[in-house]
Parts: structure tokens; C-alpha cells; sequence
């Protein structure tokens, strides 16, 4: 056996998954004119119907958090693929014949499949968003105060993060990528409504609701970080797969 | 080495396996043999730390599966059915993803792909995407992933199942390239040919336990003895009377010859030939017939099955 082969750290071992991820992504037709749907092209289609908003700052917040977070559904869509798709392929054994620990090959395929290019995707749309209407009646600068732009922008953030890790929970119950994704309908419509009326909440600053709320959401991921990680763990992931 | 001990695996009240001990010395190689759920997958799974030990201990190359199933793991090659591939990678992206996997620097793991490549008989595909490949080329770099930490234990689990003739031959003679002084091979197949050809030991499993072990030319020999054919000129009526109170076991009639089982020619056979020529039967040879290694096989599971 060569020497240098070793039992990677979950850091190092995370690091070589995320980044093979990121590369079939990048090398996926789908994902990429996915990406630029929810990036570039809806933020600006959204930031149209903002314009009819002529200032109105809940209208504008409203908008502003679907953009943020309609990027998270193509990433929850691209974490079943990552996992409940690799199951149902075969390809999730050997990778899990590897010497990289559980949480490596989990974290890896969440960061690089779904968190990271949403978390990139969320961001162009915001700028694609704000470039938009910079300067203009509906310009998010002008019509809300930063802080609430900033509690909302971190609110949306946690909010996709959580809706991408319960979709992932409740997707892992089914076999087939299309049986995950109609399960996962039942988290993203009340994440997006919810993350609405959290912002409307920021508007009327109602501070201790926003900090309570979002404290919620960051236990919920935490909770869910935890739970998935315990039920995509190898015996279970192999055992799935035949 | 691979060294397995006592060995016990549940799934809820079912023993998968159960108290299966078993050893595979380095530059050998090990068929494990049986029927569809006896409990091979879970044993190689077992073996190369992919799932967990309900009782007993297993070691690779020394290291504990138990204690320390990422070293051991580290430790062991393993190709189980399907090569289940990322098809939209190219193939020297691949085996560089899991030299990487392995803990290989970028530079060396790309190296190793080539290294792969070249040994599989792939180097000229290695820049192109594997949804191009055949299928028998697709298990030629699932071997080679398998290889790619240089393992010294190497788990192949029906390598060639769904493979055409031709490549099941080449994947063979892969197989046996990849034999050497400081590698176990443990091969699971349905095949007793493939056995016959590569293994050195064959274990058989029926219902978690092993319930045949030995060469393959052992296990050829029954526990019922030898078997013996009889060619005579000229086809005679079934002669049950020449095998009468002899210590011999499935006797066969067919149009000419007759065969049988015995664990004692030495006494048995000149006085069946005696018997035979009393009663007008020409005789014009008697001789020992090669049992396979599947009729062995059938013989020793549906005895176990029986017991």
C-alpha cells in the first residue's frame, strides 16, 4: 500500500467531497440554467413587479426575500439529487468504501450540492436585484433602513438553509429522487410564506420576534445537521442501496 | 491478511452471519461461494469496515475493522457487483476523486489515475467521459478505483455479474494480473468457473455459516468418495444386481456406461468389474470422472440445506 494513502480528517475529507460536487455542478447544463434562472433572470422579472411597488418598503421586502431564498429550492432539489439520487444510482458504495468519515461525505455533499451555489445564486440575485433598482423609486436603500435590509437578508439566509435541511430530512424517506422532491413540496411553500411574514415583522421592528425566530431556525438546522447525519450514515446508506 | 473471527451479524432477529471465521493470506486468493442471501455481501461488508459487527473481530492487514474501521477501510479495495460510476466525469477525473478520497495529494493521485489507467488497458480513454465507455470497460475502472490506495486486501463481489463472455475473460485476466505476494483477495461470485480458475481457497456459506472449506480440487472430491464411470461395448439393461451390498452411492445407468460414487475403490471397484464380467458385460474402461466444482457445490448445499 502506498504511504501516503490515509484516513483523511473530516475537514480535508469534507473539502475533497465539496469539491467534487461543485464540479458536476458546474458541469451540469441543468443546474447551470437553473442558477441563472433564480440569479440572474427572476430577480429582475421580480424586481419588475417592485417597480409597480413605487416604494412601498413591505412590498419591496417581500419581494427581496424571494429572491433570497427561491435559490435554496434549486439546491434542495440539487442535495436529493446529491444523496437520494446517489442511493438510488448505486454510486453513494463506493464512496462510503472510502476511508472518510460520515460526516465528511455528508457535510461535503451539502455544501458543495446544494448550500454553496445557493448561497452563490442568492447573492447574484441580490445584487442583480438592488443593481436593478438602484436609483429608482423601489431601491431597497432608499426605501428601508439597512439594519431591517440586513436583518432580512440574514433571516432569508437561515431560512433557506433550514428548508434545504428538512427537505433533505423528509426527501431521505423516499427511494427515488422524483418520490424525495414531491415530499420536499411540503417544506418549501411554508419556508417561503413564513419567510415572508418574518420580514414584514423585521419592517415593524419587533426585534425580540425576529431574534426569537431566528434563533428557532438556526436550532431547527443545527437539530436537522445532527439528525441527518445520523440517519445518512453508512450502515444506513448502504443497507438502502442493496 | 484479511482474518475474520467468529464473526456474527444481525438484522433484527435474523443472524446474517453467524460465527464465520475465515483467513486469507497474503498473495492468495479466497472464493466465497453460496446461494443468494447467504450472507457473502454482509461478510465482505463486514470484512472491509463499511458496516458494523453485531460479535466477534476482523483485521486487515492488522488493523483492527472493529476499533478502527477508517484505517481499515484505508486498507481495502473493494468492488461490490455493479462498478456504479459518475458517468459525467472523465475517467482521469474519477480515479483522481478517489486517489483523493484515499488521502493522496492532487499531484499523486493524478499520477496514480494514469498509473490505472494504463494497467486496465484504459490509458488512451483517460481524458473521456465514462457514460462513453462499454460496460465492460465501466468494471475495468471500477477495478481500478478499487485499486487505487494500492490495497492489500482486495473485496471483489460478482465482478463479472452482466458481464459478456469475452469480457468476463479479460476481467479475469486482470484479476489475475493484480495478484500479488502482499495482496488478499476475497472474490464473492456465482460463478464456480471463475472460482476454479482463480481461487487458491474456496469457502462456502449457506445460511451464514461456512458449511464447506478447502482447494478447489478438495472440495471437488466428494464426502461421498469418488466418482467412477464404466464403459461397456454394448448397452446393458440396468445391472443393479452388480452393485448390491457394495459400499457405493448414486448409482446412473445411461446407454453404455455406468457410473457411480464410492469412498473405497480399492476393494470396490475390482469386485464390481468381477460382478460385471460374470453377468456378460464387456468392459472397455473404467475410469475416474473429474467432478466440477458446481456439481461439488450443488452437492454440498443441498446436503447443508438438508442437515
Amino acid at each position: 500500500m502506498s504511504d501516503e494513502v490515509r484516513a483523511l480528517p473530516a475537514l480535508p475529507g469534507t473539502w475533497v467531497i465539496m469539491r467534487r460536487e461543485l464540479r458536476a455542478l458546474l458541469q451540469d447544463r441543468r443546474s447551470i440554467t437553473m442558477m441563472g434562472i433564480f440569479g440572474l433572470v427572476l430577480p429582475i422579472v421580480i424586481a419588475e413587479g417592485a417597480l409597480g411597488s413605487r416604494g412601498k418598503a413591505h412590498a419591496v421586502l417581500g419581494i427581496l426575500t424571494e429572491v433570497l431564498v427561491f435559490p435554496y429550492i434549486a439546491g434542495l432539489q440539487a442535495a436529493l439529487t446529491a444523496f437520494v439520487g446517489e442511493r438510488e444510482h448505486g454510486t453513494l458504495g463506493p464512496l462510503l468504501a472510502t476511508p472518510l468519515t460520515n460526516v465528511s461525505i455528508f457535510a461535503g455533499k451539502l455544501l458543495g450540492a446544494a448550500y454553496v451555489p445557493s448561497l452563490a445564486t442568492s447573492a447574484i440575485g441580490f445584487i442583480a436585484f438592488i443593481s436593478f433598482l438602484h436609483g429608482k423609486a423601489s431601491d431597497p436603500f432608499q426605501v428601508v433602513a439597512h439594519s431591517v435590509l440586513i436583518e432580512t437578508v440574514v433571516l432569508s439566509l437561515i431560512a433557506g438553509f433550514t428548508m434545504v435541511m428538512l427537505g433533505l430530512l423528509l426527501g431521505s424517506k423516499s427511494k427515488s429522487v422524483r418520490g424525495a422532491q414531491a415530499i420536499t413540496a411540503v417544506v418549501v411553500f411554508p419556508v417561503i410564506f413564513g419567510v415572508q411574514v418574518l420580514a414584514q415583522v423585521v419592517l415593524n421592528r419587533r426585534p425580540w420576534i425576529v431574534w426569537a425566530v431566528l434563533a428557532g431556525l438556526v436550532a431547527a438546522i443545527v437539530a436537522s445537521l445532527g439528525l441527518a447525519a445520523r440517519v445518512w450514515n453508512r450502515e444506513e446508506a448502504l443497507v438502502s442501496s442493496g | 491478511m484479511i482474518k475474520l473471527e467468529n464473526l456474527v451479524r444481525t438484522f433484527g432477529s435474523s443472524r446474517a452471519v453467524d460465527d464465520l471465521s475465515m483467513q486469507v493470506l497474503d498473495g492468495s486468493i479466497v472464493a466465497l461461494l453460496g446461494p443468494n442471501g447467504a450472507g457473502k455481501t454482509t461478510t465482505v461488508r463486514m470484512a472491509a469496515g463499511l458496516i458494523g459487527i453485531t460479535q466477534g473481530r476482523a483485521w486487515i492487514d492488522d488493523v483492527d475493522v472493529v476499533s478502527d474501521p477508517a484505517h481499515a477501510r484505508a486498507r481495502a479495495g473493494l468492488l461490490m457487483g455493479e462498478a456504479n460510476l459518475y458517468d459525467n466525469m472523465t475517467l482521469q477525473g474519477y480515479l483522481s476523486f478517489f486517489g483523493e478520497a484515499y488521502g493522496l495529494t492532487s499531484a499523486t493521485a493524478k499520477r496514480r489515475a494514469g498509473q490505472l489507467a494504463e494497467e486496465v488497458g484504459l490509458s488512451d480513454r483517460l481524458t473521456r467521459k465514462i457514460e462513453s465507455f462499454s460496460k465492460g470497460m465501466k468494471q475495468r475502472v471500477g477495478l481500478a478505483r478499487a485499486l487505487v490506495n494500492d490495497p492489500p486486501a482486495l473485496f471483489l463481489d460478482e465482478p463479472t455479474s452482466g458481464l459478456d463472455v469475452e469480457a468476463a475473460i479479460e476481467f479475469r485476466e486482470r484479476i489475475k494480473e493484480f495478484r500479488h505476494e502482499r495482496r488478499s483477495i476475497v472474490l464473492c461470485t456465482h460463478v464456480l468457473a471463475e472460482a476454479e480458475e482463480l481461487a487458491d481457497d474456496v469457502i462456502v456459506i449457506q445460511r451464514g455459516k461456512i458449511v464447506a472449506h478447502g482447494t478447489p480440487a478438495q472440495l471437488k472430491r466428494s464426502s461421498a468418495g469418488d466418482r467412477y464411470r464404466i464403459r461397456l461395448v454394448r448397452p446393458l439393461k440396468k445391472f443393479e444386481a452388480a452393485f448390491r451390498g457394495l459400499p457405493v452411492e448414486d448409482v446412473r445407468f445411461d446407454d453404455g456406461t455406468i457410473e457411480f460414487l464410492t469412498k473405497d475403490a480399492a476393494e470396490t471397484n475390482p469386485e464390481i468389474v468381477r460382478r460385471l464380467v460374470a453377468a456378460g458385460a464387456d468392459i472397455i474402461a473404467v475410469d475416474e470422472v473429474d467432478r466440477t466444482l458446481q456439481e461439488a457445490y450443488v452437492d454440498i448445499v443441498r446436503s447443508a440445506r438438508n442437515e
